[in-house]
């Protein structure tokens, strides 16, 4: 089924100032971007997901079907990040229903390679910690699902968050050292 | 306790965060504290945010490959260098693990400066517990020198409570890429692993278990000392809690034993085993099983139930495959010279290390190291590579009985078509002869050992494959290869057949034995052997399926190419009238039968006075006694029969349990139910242990079981039984086999004494119509269904159609039975019973009279 050319008036509507849009789009997004996670994962053996190449790649596939605009780039990579963050977590709750273990791989963030298999547990815990600190900041929450679920570089975070480089890079400090605190704060208090 | 953190201070210590965030970070905390006030809760808060911000970290997009676990790549690594943690001033970092940072550090004291390694447990352990545990192994830290161990030196806790060892500096490389960049060949492979040997023979005699033996935390230094580190340290940190809560951390799921897999008692074998895994490493440049896939999951079921590549087997040599090529050359040798050296003691000596059950490892690494000591000295190892049948039973830890059982039929089936085939080749010199049966019974053992190898542990089917897909894949690898040598072919081929036949299955079976007899009568024109063995189981198999016509002639076409090839006694000739003695009684011809019966039992008694065959024609002959009645001869016989085949064959053997049987239906035939019962379960358990539950023996045994509750009058329980037993035979032996016929006849007698006439009609038409196809007109069996059928019309009510039945009944009885025979006389009952109702009472006298005699009960 190709969703392209309701994804483009979808990201039409949102940039014409559609809030509603934006949510009709994640589900969409989700779909596209399942199918290429999918078809990437059973390739290989070692459960990786490249999420930055999952982006771009259905990026491309928008940009092929439709008469997406650049401008409407941003706004894609916004829904993908909240699409992307489901789909890893989508996967990481499979996995997780294994043997509870450990014994982590080297994780590498940089390409947003994120091994799925051997972190199902910490990712689900992520991902819970992320939902409370969408109660305390939900732009950080968001800066935060762009730089490690989608692999967003800081321009594109900026970009598709439509805020400046600079607010970008502090939010993501800060997103790091609430992450911090609400994956370990249970064990302090 | 403070008090909780709820959303609104979240905010609040969000926008505070935001505030100070681009102050430096001397001036954060007074900051932090104005804006907080007298909220220490949010205080507190708003500093941990802000010492998380402090911890530095290279930009998250770039940055190889770290080596932390997922907690640092979210969170911030953390970089103490330049810190003193207590006397020692941390000057790099050395390596990270999974639940530390190792860094260099160093103390000047009088000018001189002492390099140790100092391993600082990261963040995100369960520290309390750690150094409660720590003060615990204050023993540990009281080890004295080994050379080969890294030796703690110290130990303590940093002001933020994380606890530190710090060990011995060791300047060196892992000892796995030590060996390769060296070179060095297996015996000085073998001389290093001997150092880490001894070193953890050492812990062990002090009582410490590492647990965490693997290429990296084994260092070897450029004047080639191997040095282990991390002693005990795993022990420390990992308990039964611990396991629990962090999920395991510390375990490296391919260097676990199986025992840390599954999570037994980990004792000194553990070590044992993974010392194994280092050494097969250092031997072979590989691990023992197949880890392409890396999931988790399936590694830790290869771990715990594959069994490892054989060292020697890992050496492929033939082709020219770069990586085996590669791993030669890092031991200065060739594929070919490589594997020759592993292959024998070697092999053994790492598959005893590495043995799934710890108790058949070797007892201490001290005898391990024993034993490469013996092989470095040419001396012989004590290590034995594991025997055939072990093997294989733990190829089938997960597979019913039945396969198992069918597996040893099959062995010794085979064993012995191989001894009997070199046996019939008598030219052949002594020498040649004992290298051939070497050579045939390894290629079978190999053969069948592949062909029980268990498929890909990713097969999502569950945990069982039956030995009807064991036996399809075998007959596939048959019918495909060796056909360039009849003589093995078929005999594999009728072996096959007949372990199909055991299991029930008797299409393929016949198709077998019939290909290998085929084959067989293609090689030889003459009569051979080998014909006799085929025209006995193809006959077997017809006789199986009810063709016993067919089956008759075959065995007397065997008989006779025997008596032309051999002299009596011969127990050739013997089985062979046995075979068709068996198959004489079906058809009722007993005096022929017993004729070869009183001859094939005087033969055995000859040759093999305790032998199985012995207990078949005696069985057989009890069971003609049965047929004719005389029940304490067929007693005698078949007591004698199943005591030898106890103690030839085993108490759980099938012929055991038809023994069993027979015994419970001639007590049953003498109304000794209690007996009868006695006998059917111990016959019905020992089925259900060896065959799957549609095999038809056990339609047999339900059959009997069903027939004493009817005796006793238990109809409702019986019925299902029966029911049950019809199933089975239906689809075990279809509809046209006389035994389903049987399982029919009883159904029927169970309804009719349920006073359920109209179901045993219909079972009993069933049941007559099979005995009438498949037998002769005027066998006792079509009497006896007629007298069945007539006996529920009587009751129904249908006088007209009953009678003939009856009569015929009669007739046939009285042909076979004779006037006094108990079924002549009750032919003669149901006559009477049958006229009474209908209201004919000359007729109902008259009938009565000849139903009773003197000893009428």
């Amino acid at each position: 089924m190709d969703s392209s050319g309701d994804v483009t008036q979808l990201l039409q509507a949102y940039r014409d100032g559609d809030r509603a849009a934006f949510d009709r789009l994640v589900p969409l997004v989700y779909d596209d971007l399942h199918r290429i996670a999918r078809r990437q994962l059973r390739g290989q053996r070692e459960q990786t997901l490249n999420t930055t190449g999952l982006v771009h790649e259905a990026w491309l596939k928008i940009m092929d079907g439709g008469e997406a605009g650049y401008a409407d780039r941003g706004h894609f990579m916004a829904v993908s990040a909240v699409a992307m963050r489901q789909v890893v977590i989508g996967y990481a709750r499979r996995h997780a229903a294994a043997k509870r273990g450990a014994g982590q791989q080297a994780v590498t963030l940089d390409e947003g390679r994120v091994a799925i298999d051997e972190h199902a547990h910490q990712l689900l815990e992520i991902d819970q910690a992320l939902t409370r600190l969408t109660e305390t900041n939900p732009r950080l929450a968001r800066v935060f699902e762009c730089r490690f679920f989608a692999g967003l570089s800081e321009e594109e975070t900026a970009e598709a968050l439509e805020v400046s480089l600079r607010t970008a890079q502090r939010d993501w400090k800060r997103a790091r050292a609430w992450l911090k605190e609400e994956l370990l704060g249970d064990s302090l208090a | 306790m403070s008090d909780p953190i709820d959303a609104e201070r979240k905010r609040r210590a969000d926008a505070i965060l935001d505030e100070i965030l681009d102050l430096p970070p001397g001036a954060r905390t007074a900051a932090i504290e104005r804006s907080c006030g007298d909220d220490d809760t949010l205080c507190a808060l708003v500093k941990r945010l802000a010492s998380n911000l402090e911890t530095t970290q290279s930009d998250f997009g770039s940055g190889g490959a770290g080596d932390g676990p997922l907690w640092d790549a979210v969170l911030d690594e953390e970089d103490r260098v330049g810190e003193q943690i207590g006397h020692w001033r941390l000057t790099r970092e050395l390596g990270r693990g999974g639940m530390a940072v190792v860094y260099l550090a160093e103390r000047t004291e009088g000018g001189f400066t002492q390099q140790v390694a100092l391993k600082l447990i990261k963040r995100g352990v369960d520290t309390d517990e750690t150094l409660r545990k720590f003060a615990q192994e204050r023993q540990i830290m009281a080890l004295s020198d080994h050379p080969n161990m890294a030796r703690i030196l110290d130990g303590g806790a940093t002001e933020d409570g994380r606890p530190y060892f710090v060990m011995e500096y060791v300047d060196g490389i892992p000892i796995d890429r030590y060996c390769d960049e060296k070179k060095l060949a297996v015996e000085y492979r073998l001389e290093l692993f001997r150092q880490v040997a001894d070193a953890v023979a050492y812990a062990h005699r002090n009582l410490v278990i590492h647990r965490d033996i693997k290429p990296s935390n084994i260092l070897v230094t450029e004047s080639g000392v191997a040095k282990l580190l991390d002693f005990g340290i795993a022990r420390l940190l990992d308990d039964e809690d611990d396991r629990t809560k962090t999920g395991s951390h510390f375990l490296t799921p391919a260097f676990a034993s199986p025992e840390q897999i599954s999570g037994s008692t980990v004792t000194t074998s553990s070590d044992v085993y993974q010392l194994g895994l280092l050494l097969y490493r250092l031997l072979t440049g590989r691990a023992p099983y197949r880890l392409e896939e890396k999931q988790r999951q399936a590694l830790e079921r290869a771990i715990c139930e594959e069994p490892p590549t054989r060292p020697s087997a890992a050496i492929t040599t033939s082709g020219g495959d770069t990586k085996t090529i590669e791993i030669s050359r890092d031991r200065s040798t060739t594929p070919t010279g490589l594997r020759r050296r592993l292959m024998g003691d070697l092999d053994n000596i790492l598959l005893t290390a590495l043995r799934k059950e710890p108790d058949r490892r070797y007892a201490s690494v001290l005898q391990l190291a024993e034993d490469l000591e013996r092989y470095r000295a040419g001396r012989p190892v004590k290590a034995r590579p594991d025997t055939l049948s072990y093997r294989l039973s733990k190829l089938f830890l997960r597979h019913k009985v039945a396969s198992l059982l069918t597996l040893l039929l099959i062995s010794s089936l085979l064993a012995f078509a191989i001894t009997s085939q070199r046996q019939a080749q008598r030219i052949r010199v002594e020498r040649d002869r004992a290298s051939l049966e070497a050579e045939t019974s390894k290629r079978i053992s190999d053969f069948m050992v592949d062909l029980f190898q268990l498929s890909d542990p990713g097969k999502a089917r569950g945990n069982e494959i039956t030995a009807r897909e064991i036996l399809d894949r075998g007959a596939n690898q048959i019918s495909d290869g060796l056909n360039d040598e009849p003589e093995v072919r078929a005999t594999l081929l009728e072996t096959m057949g007949r372990v199909y036949q055991r299991l029930g299955l008797y299409d393929p079976a016949l198709a077998m034995i019939e290909q290998a007899h085929e084959i067989r009568s293609q090689s030889h024109q003459t009569p051979h052997v080998d014909l006799i063995k085929s025209a006995n189981s193809l006959a077997w198999i017809l006789e199986e399926r009810g063709d016993y016509k067919a089956a008759e002639s075959l065995y007397r076409e065997a008989l006779e190419i025997a008596e032309t090839l051999f002299e009596p006694p011969h127990s050739r000739i013997a089985s062979t009238q046995n075979n068709l003695a068996l198959v004489l009684t079906r058809e009722a011809a007993y005096d022929e039968a017993i004729e070869l019966l009183q001859s094939a039992i005087a033969a055995h008694r000859q040759l093999d006075p305790e032998g199985a065959d012995l207990a078949d024609a005696l069985a057989n002959r009890g069971t003609i006694h049965r047929q004719q009645e005389q029940f304490d001869e067929a007693i005698a016989l078949n007591l004698e029969a199943l005591e030898l085949r106890e103690r030839r064959l085993g108490p759980d053997h099938p012929k055991v349990a038809i023994s069993l049987n027979n015994l419970a239906v001639i007590h049953s035939n003498r109304r000794e139910l209690e007996e009868a019962a006695g006998y059917l379960r111990r016959s019905l358990t020992i089925r259900e242990k060896i065959y799957e539950p549609t095999h038809p023996s056990i339609a047999e045994s339900l059959n009997n079981l069903g027939a004493i509750l009817f005796f006793q009058k238990e109809y409702d329980e019986a019925i299902p039984i029966f029911e049950k037993a019809v199933e089975i035979d239906r689809a075990a032996t279809g509809d046209q086999h006389p035994d389903f016929g049987q399982s029919l006849s009883n159904l029927g007698n169970v309804l009719h004494s349920a006073e359920r006439y109209d179901e045993s009609e219909r079972a009993f038409r069933q049941a007559l119509a099979v005995f009438e196809a498949a037998l002769d007109e005027g066998h006792w069996q079509i009497g006896l269904n007629r007298g069945n059928l007539g006996g529920t019309l009587t009751q129904q009510g249908r006088y007209n159609e009953a009678e003939p039945l009856l009569r015929s009944c009669f007739d046939i009885m009285h042909t076979t039975f004779g006037d006094d025979g108990r079924r002549t006389r009750t032919a003669a009952t149901k006559l009477a019973d049958l006229y009474d109702r209908w209201d004919k009472p000359e007729l109902a006298a008259s009938w009565r009279q000849r139903s009773e005699s003197e000893d009428s009960p």
